[in-house]
């Protein structure tokens, strides 16, 4: 078993980071991810077919019993593969993988913990100017840290069943994982700011209330959102190209405005 | 519109685009695309800013937040290349603000658009398209969809990229010439710092569980809260950021106090 698992959780690694090297969302869609699994594990007719199920399934046109597992990429890796291994039916494969789902989405967000912790290399590398550096600490953060934690979940989930993951999973601080979780959603907020502070001013600070309550509130797009600031920005432009003239003519001799 | 590019001009573009398929490597929540954006950007700032201290600040530069959609990346890539170029002529003409605030006011619509046309319809059309070619498991299927879907997001990423740049130094030199350079950069503050608001109504999360008991009834501190004004936790705590990132607290003692924070707290149970 312990070879399988090292085939699949080689085929996820690879599939996972080939996209992370391409743009995103296209090899690891369920259709080519599944099918990478059935080539690596001989069966390629399997693979193609669990692809374009799962794919239907979570592009919701075709529906499922029960709840789905959140994370497609593992769910389909790992149902593809107990389907093959086990000569199992799909809903049986996606049950299997259901528990996996919900330990993947916590290791989801600590795989933005890891690139957090490194954030002030980044940033010295880049004051530094050091750009060949750079660009190589983020391809082996890539290659390493991104998905880490989901290699380590999917191949213990097939040499040692799921029952031993959920053992481990169980022993780690509950605390500590909710932690990270939590620091992933109040880091954002250190990216914006960053962002805020270079380029804000004093009259177009407020406007980020304006966009909070536009967006959090009355659920605008950003799009939307933008267009309506964009009316006012400009309103606000001649305003001030208005104020200037008059200004300009108070300085020149008050006698004009009378 | 076809406007011809010098060769050095299409060899930096080309450079940038590769390091532009690098925007998903290695997200993070505090920068989340920034990494890739940075990388393809190196081939231009390197191209323009001799001076090494100009290379470092503008690398620094685009450390900054930067999340949308993968075609869109192109766009304000290029545009931010042809920004850079003409900053690196006449370093008033062009602060190095202004680029983040046209970064900060695109990449929010662009996103959406993008979202929309591409990922929620193009990837539909070729996956419906594949899923029906996979019928008896040809691997036909798969590839179609891998190469179609794949392919047409490259390429119009591509195709934007280079037509930001060209549009971009067109249209900046025109823009000083007409004085429309002023509307545009007000326009752009204030588009910038609403679409921030915008990503801190999405983006940043904080939600309070403890529930302290109080003459033997369970008070919930986040049902208070809500009742002020949902989600308002987030807005104070990008205001507590901002503040301290503008009284020139740093960045990485930032985070580790707020990594920190959250454990303590997850800890004691109140997140």
């Amino acid at each position: 078993m312990v070879t399988t698992a090292l085939v699949v959780t080689l085929t996820y690694w690879l599939v996972n980071t080939l996209d992370s090297f391409l743009g995103n969302q296209t090899v690891t869609r369920p259709i080519v991810m599944a099918t990478a699994v059935g080539i690596a594990l001989g069966d390629l007719k399997t693979g193609v077919l669990m692809g374009a199920a799962l794919e239907s399934i979570y592009m919701g046109i075709q529906g499922i019993g029960g709840a789905l597992p959140s994370d497609f990429r593992t769910s389909s890796v790992i149902a593809t593969a107990f389907v093959i291994l086990s000569s199992a039916d799909i809903e049986t494969g996606l049950a299997l993988a259901m528990p996996i789902g919900a330990l993947m989405a916590t290791a989801n967000t600590l795989r933005k913990t890891f690139a957090d912790l490194l954030q002030p290399y980044f940033n010295k590398l880049a004051e530094q100017g050091k750009a060949k550096e750079y660009v190589w600490a983020t391809l082996i953060g890539t290659a390493t840290l991104q998905y880490g934690v989901q290699v380590i979940i999917i191949f213990m989930s097939i040499a040692f069943g799921v029952e031993a993951i959920e053992a481990a999973m169980n022993a780690l601080p509950v605390w500590a994982i909710n932690g990270f979780n939590v620091s992933g959603g109040v880091l954002v907020a250190v990216g914006i700011g960053m962002l805020s502070t270079s380029i804000w001013s004093k009259e177009s600070g407020i406007f980020v209330v304006f966009g909070f309550i536009l967006a959090k509130y009355l659920g605008l797009s950003p799009l939307i959102s933008a267009a309506l600031a964009m009316v006012i920005a400009v309103t606000i432009y001649f305003r001030e190209v208005h104020m200037n003239e008059l200004e300009a003519k108070i300085e020149n001799g008050g006698n004009e405005l009378l | 519109m076809t406007t011809k590019l010098t060769r050095a001009e299409k060899s930096m573009l080309n450079k940038s685009f590769i390091g532009s398929c690098l925007s998903f490597a290695f997200t993070s929540n505090i920068t989340a695309l920034a990494k890739g954006f940075a990388i393809s950007m190196i081939p231009a700032l390197r191209e323009y800013y001799k001076d090494e201290d100009d290379f470092k600040e503008a690398f620094t530069r685009h450390q900054e937040f930067f999340n949308t959609n993968t075609v869109s990346t192109g766009l304000i890539t290029g545009l931010a290349i042809s920004m850079e170029k003409k900053r690196a002529e006449n370093k008033e003409k062009i602060p190095g603000d202004s680029i983040s605030k046209i970064k900060a006011s695109l990449m929010g619509p662009l996103a959406g658009v993008g979202d929309s046309f591409f990922f929620n319809g193009v990837r539909i059309i070729v996956a419906g398209i594949a899923i029906g070619m996979s019928t008896d498991g040809n691997i036909m299927g798969p590839l179609f969809f891998a190469l179609v879907y794949g392919g047409i997001v490259l390429a119009s990423k591509y195709y934007l990229l280079v037509q930001g740049y060209i549009y971009g130094t067109k249209f900046i030199d025109k823009a000083f010439e007409s004085g429309l350079i002023q509307i545009i950069t007000k326009v752009a503050a204030i588009v910038g710092m609403t679409m921030a608001g915008v990503m801190v109504a999405s983006s940043v999360k904080f939600n309070i569980v403890w529930e302290p008991m109080v003459n033997g009834a369970a008070v919930s501190i986040q049902g208070i809260l809500d009742t002020i004004a949902p989600g308002i936790m987030s807005l104070v705590i990008w205001y507590v950021v901002f503040r301290a990132l503008k009284n020139k607290v740093s960045p990485t003692k930032l985070i580790l106090i707020i990594m920190g924070a959250c454990l303590v707290l997850s800890f004691f149970g109140i997140v």
